[in-house]
């Protein structure tokens, strides 16, 4: 269980070199799940059959597992649904509607998080952009997480902050417990945290959070908040992860929610989540977290700047730091690798 | 010089007979030297050719600052004068966005107010590093993947 922060290299994209535009129209098309012809494809997305296998093509590379059946047709394994911004918008309450700033649904970025950050200055507190697929979605360190069209959730929001970096202290974890309750919204309660805040199931990793600060250190500061959420992972993708990956739909016996009230779950959760850290900060969450905590009590290793140390998870403090009961000692982690020892 | 490696070389000497240990890597020399007490006393000299001090003289300050035994004068003192930019919070700090990029801030490097010198990881978060001034950078008193300290130096802005 190692972190690696967010998963690992995607081999698929590494090859591509196709230069075909990915468009939403054959995905469109094939998320009901059901066969469909290739001159059908053709017609509804108004380009040649050839332009149509090259489509298809390039969303296999980036990871759909779309079958072609003899005489012609083509299939996805699964239905999806497609992101909707008037769906999601019309599944929050009105609540978390009216505190809403903007809510963008973007068919393709480089990423979510790059996306909000690039146009920060001109939109307003807790404004969320999604993407159906993203080209460079990046986790911890530059890590890339992976992110096929269609199957996921990649969802950022930008929270602004008044009191500087100081009160911020815990933010990264309480981002774990909001999407924690998102999942239970939905009737997801198997999946736990690892320290700081990696979203686990079973071992493997079910979402990640990226949180980016910036601003003043004792003034105004926003913070960008990245999520991945891993509703569907196709096998092919799965196996080129650094580390094991599990999905919505594995915890639902192949059945995920509808990623339309996943995202309205997410967004509702952050609104209201967001805003209750802004007032009373990580003490809030405290207890919370501590309910979902993966690491305590359970033998770790923590590889920091200052070399590695073996301990027992001992639960977190009040700014969210790990506490690591090392024979009659605590230490305090605010930045280390953390993984359980198995023996 | 790396500054893991040079806690290793603390280690060594205090755990040896040695009186005096000089290790010269490339431009940088590092000489410890065993005060009576029994604790360690750290020099960093320069080699004449070396050609910018400012440059290699930060890897004195914060070894100073965070060997618990060293006897030498307050880090602060050692700092070119300028504009100090401090670390806000507890964490590591990362020199480039990612592994491999270009860092963000060179030595001799002309920076804006507000634009991006560093980052600070802690518990995940990434927080951004900003001059509060614009100027030339004139020393980066931490490494890369360093840890860092509430208000420890971290540049040095003239």
């Amino acid at each position: 269980m190692r972190d690696d922060g967010a998963s690992p290299m995607y081999p698929l994209l590494a090859r591509e070199t196709s230069s075909t535009m990915l468009t939403p129209a054959v995905l469109g098309a094939l998320a009901p799940g059901e066969p469909v012809s290739g001159a059908a494809l053709a017609r509804t997305a108004g380009v040649t059959r050839a332009a149509i296998w090259k489509q298809v093509e390039t969303l296999r590379q980036r990871g759909l597992p779309i079958e072609a059946r003899v005489g012609g047709g083509y299939r996805l394994p699964w239905p999806v649904q497609l992101l909707d911004e008037a769906i999601i918008r019309g599944e929050l309450p009105v609540a978390a509607r009216q505190r809403l700033g903007a809510l963008e649904v973007h068919w393709e970025l480089d990423s979510t998080s790059s996306e909000l950050q690039r146009r920060l200055p001109d939109m307003p507190d807790l404004s969320f952009v999604m993407a159906e697929a993203q080209t460079a979605g990046r986790g911890r360190r530059g890590k890339s997480w992976i992110s096929p069209p269609g199957l996921n959730i990649y969802l950022s929001v930008a929270k602004h902050f008044d009191a500087g970096f100081a009160r911020l202290s815990g933010l990264s974890l309480a981002v774990g417990v909001i999407v924690l309750h998102a999942l239970e919204d939905m009737g997801i309660r198997t999946a736990g945290l690892k320290w700081p805040n990696d979203i686990l199931a079973a071992d493997a990793k079910l979402a990640g959070v990226l949180v980016e600060l910036s601003g003043e250190f004792q003034g105004p500061c926003t913070a960008v908040i990245g999520i991945g959420l891993n509703m569907r992972v196709p096998d092919a993708l799965r196996a080129g992860a650094a580390q094991p990956v599990t999905d919505v739909a594995a915890l639902c016996g192949d059945e995920p929610p509808d990623r339309n009230l996943m995202a309205a779950a997410l967004i509702t959760r952050l609104v209201s989540g967001l805003e209750r850290f802004e007032r009373e900060g990580f003490a809030a969450f405290v207890d919370d977290y501590a309910a979902f905590d993966l690491l305590a009590g359970q033998p770790l290793r923590v590889i920091g700047a200052q070399g590695e140390f073996h301990g027992e998870g001992a639960g977190i403090d009040g700014r969210g730091a790990l506490l690591v009961r090392v024979g009659n000692d605590l230490k305090r982690v605010d930045s280390a690798d953390v993984s359980v020892r198995r023996t | 010089m790396d500054l893991r490696k040079i806690k290793k070389l603390i280690d060594l000497l205090e755990e040896s007979n040695l009186a005096e240990l000089e290790i010269k890597e490339g431009e940088e020399v590092v000489r410890l030297s065993r005060v009576p007490k029994g604790s360690v006393q750290m020099q960093p000299m320069y080699a004449q050719a070396a050609p910018a001090p400012v440059a290699a003289a930060p890897a004195a300050a914060p070894v100073a600052a965070s060997a618990p035994a060293a006897d030498t004068a307050p880090a602060a003192s050692d700092l070119p004068a300028g504009h100090t930019v401090k670390a806000p919070m507890v964490g590591t700090f990362y020199a480039a966005s990612t592994p491999g990029a270009p860092a963000f801030a060179k030595i001799g490097q002309q920076v804006k107010a507000g634009e991006t010198i560093g980052i600070i990881e802690a518990m995940k978060m990434f927080n951004q590093i900003e001059a509060d001034v614009a100027g030339t950078i004139v020393a980066i008193l931490v490494e890369n993947g360093q840890p860092v300290e509430f208000d420890e130096p971290m540049f040095v802005i003239g």
